[in-house]
């Protein structure tokens, strides 16, 4: 996403031994870790019993092994099709589009809504080279015609490019006669979804309006 | 309102300072390359949440501490119409060699956004180079106002932020456009946000222009006597449909109609806020063009006696005054009744290289301070 500095000479200095410089360098890849964060986490890991250490290395290197995408909502699951999908008890008539697997679990804490996902793995960002078709929007069409949904509801976040985003989907959802609804304003304007509180999610659902 | 302390650490040449400030006027005097701009900028930055001046966040930082991938850090307490808040905001290069600065603020101990900081503490800088705003591009126009109804209005900040980011967002499609990289439909996504975001950000700056146009026009009289009146004119790329009116998104979204061609072979938005102008002029006269210097330098006065007007008039709590530097150019007369329009204001801090240079009447009450490498001393009066 953002594009990282190089790590500055301080943080890979050479009085480092290698494996630890590797390791900082790996961390500061991460997002939100700069070089003093990976530094100490790199220390942190350092002083952890093996088998704790072993256990963190295991769980990260498993994750990419045991996990693929749904085929049908593209939410990261352990098996295909993922719980949602396979669960009947679920209203098959609502379908709600999100930006990020992290926002199918935030709204799922809510409680509120009981139909099922579609994961769009981004948003249309010109800036960064996203374009429509780097994301999962011609599945969803696949879908819209090959599955009983009669509501779409648009949950991208409230920021510049989430709003292009739901108005690009519901330029291509609206011609096949779906009632397409967005969520309510009620999030923090520009905020993500994956930060809001659960109630905030929950009065955003309920207040859905028709886009 | 008033700031009753600052404390500056690692700021430009500051080290260490603390300062306890008082209302009314504060000469800061010294020789060049003291600091004293030094000081006015680190209030400023805590009033519109970054420089006005320095290019890259990381001058402002010490170079000492840049180096070290230190910090710099500065605080201040503000005590206004309602309330006294502190404010602290810290400048940190912890990247070490790289050039990332991370900017912190806290605003009574609680972490704010840069863009929730504009207006905490409302200020205006009068400098030398504000003579920019009569000769330069309309860029630093545009500035001006976006400056000002920030301080005015969180909504126009995070208004004007998100028309910004659209239109980052839609000139990179139109670059792609251009390149083949995109389609048609992939613009028009962009463009209702566009129009709305762009239409509120007009809709304010017109809604302010109506009433700082009548106050610049008439500060310039009280600063020229006689002559030309000074006359400004918002000079908008979308016109509205209605005269008068600020533009609806739906003259904003026909105006796009009509450059469409244009836009594309350009790769790049033509129309909207981001290309609008303030027109200055003398008797009919175009400003950037035909005024004298001297001309220019009380036109750019005036725009800022206007800017503390306004300020005060819509936050309802009157603006800090900062001139930095500002009495060297200007005559006796002049040098008088600019300090006189700022002495209406609770708190006034100005920089000069010579004492002589304030006018006696504003002197005898001022308190004096001693700029000599970055060490501030109070002046003993005789
Ligand atoms: N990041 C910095 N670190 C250390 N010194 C700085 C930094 N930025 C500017 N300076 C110094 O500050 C001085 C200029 O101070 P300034 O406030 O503009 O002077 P004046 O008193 O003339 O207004 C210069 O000597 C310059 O070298
Ligand atoms: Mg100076
Ligand atoms: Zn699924």
């Amino acid at each position: 996403m953002t594009s990282r500095e190089p790590l500055s000479s301080e943080a890979a200095h050479p009085s480092l031994a290698p494996p630890v410089a590797r390791l900082i360098e790996q961390l500061h890849k991460l997002p939100g870790i700069g070089p003093k964060t990976a530094q100490r986490l790199a220390y942190y890991l350092i002083r952890m019993p093996a088998e704790e250490a072993a256990a963190l290395a295991q769980a990260i290197g498993s994750v990419k092994e045991q996990t693929t995408l749904c085929g049908r909502c593209r939410n990261i699951t352990e098996a295909d099709p993922c719980r949602i999908c396979a669960d009947l008890a679920r209203d098959q008539t609502v379908l709600c589009v999100v930006q990020e697997p992290l926002d199918v679990l935030a709204i799922e804490r809510t409680g509120v809504y009981h139909g099922l996902y579609h994961v769009l793995h981004g948003v249309i960002d010109p800036m960064r080279n996203v374009g429509p078709e780097d994301l999962h929007i011609r599945d969803l069409l696949t879908r819209l015609t090959d599955e009983p949904i009669t509501e779409v509801v648009l949950a991208m976040n409230p920021t510049v490019e989430g709003e292009t985003t739901a108005l690009y989907v519901r330029q291509l959802v609206a011609p096949l006669g779906h009632k397409v609804t967005r969520l309510a304003r009620g999030l923090p304007v520009g905020g993500d979804l994956e930060y809001a509180d659960d109630l905030t999610v929950a009065r955003a659902f309920e207040g859905r309006q028709d886009f | 309102m008033e700031l009753t302390s600052l404390s500056l650490t690692n700021f430009r040449s500051f080290r260490a300072l603390e300062l306890t400030l008082d209302r009314g006027l504060t000469v800061l005097a010294g020789e060049n390359a003291q600091g004293k701009s030094n000081l006015l900028e680190a209030v400023y930055l805590l009033a519109i949440g970054k420089s006005q001046r320095a290019a890259v966040e990381r001058e402002l930082v010490s170079w000492e501490a840049a180096e070290a991938g230190g910090y710099a850090i500065v605080a201040a307490t503000v005590r206004r119409a309602e309330d006294s808040v502190e404010i602290r905001l810290g400048l940190d290069c912890g990247g070490g060699r790289t050039n990332t600065v991370i900017k912190r603020i806290r605003v009574n101990g609680v972490p704010k956004r840069a863009s929730d900081l504009v207006g905490v503490l409302s200020a205006v800088l009068f400098s030398a180079s504000d003579i920019d705003l009569a000769y330069g591009a309309p860029q630093g126009r545009r500035r001006y106002l976006d400056v000002l109804l920030s301080q005015t209005s969180r909504r126009y900040v995070h208004g004007l932020q998100r028309y910004l980011r659209v239109l980052a967002q839609r000139n990179a499609v139109l670059r792609a456009m251009r390149d083949g990289r995109a389609g048609e439909d992939e613009l028009a996504v962009w463009d209702p946000q566009l129009c709305e975001e762009g239409a509120a950000v007009l809709a304010a700056r017109h809604e302010a222009f109506e009433r700082l146009a009548p106050l610049a026009t008439e500060a310039f009289e009280r600063l020229a006597g006689t002559g030309p009146a000074l006359a400004l004119d918002y000079v908008a790329t979308v016109r509205p449909i209605e005269p008068g009116a600020a533009p609806a998104p739906e003259a904003f979204a026909a105006a796009l109609e009509r450059s469409r061609r244009q836009e594309r072979a350009a790769g790049m938005t033509l129309i909207g806020p981001h290309r609008d102008d303030i027109r200055l002029a003398l008797g009919g006269v175009e400003v950037a063009k035909h005024a004298s210097r001297g001309q220019a330098r009380l036109v750019a006065l005036a725009l800022r006696l206007a800017e503390a007007r306004l300020l005060a008039e819509r936050r309802g709590d009157p603006p800090v005054i900062l001139l930095d530097d500002i009495l060297s150019e200007l005559d006796e007369r002049r040098r008088g009744l600019v300090l006189e329009e700022a002495l209406g204001y609770p708190q006034v801090l100005l920089t000069t290289a010579e004492l002589a240079l304030v006018p006696p009447s504003g002197l005898a009450a001022a308190r004096v301070l001693r700029v000599a490498d970055a060490q501030v001393l109070e002046e003993v009066t005789a």
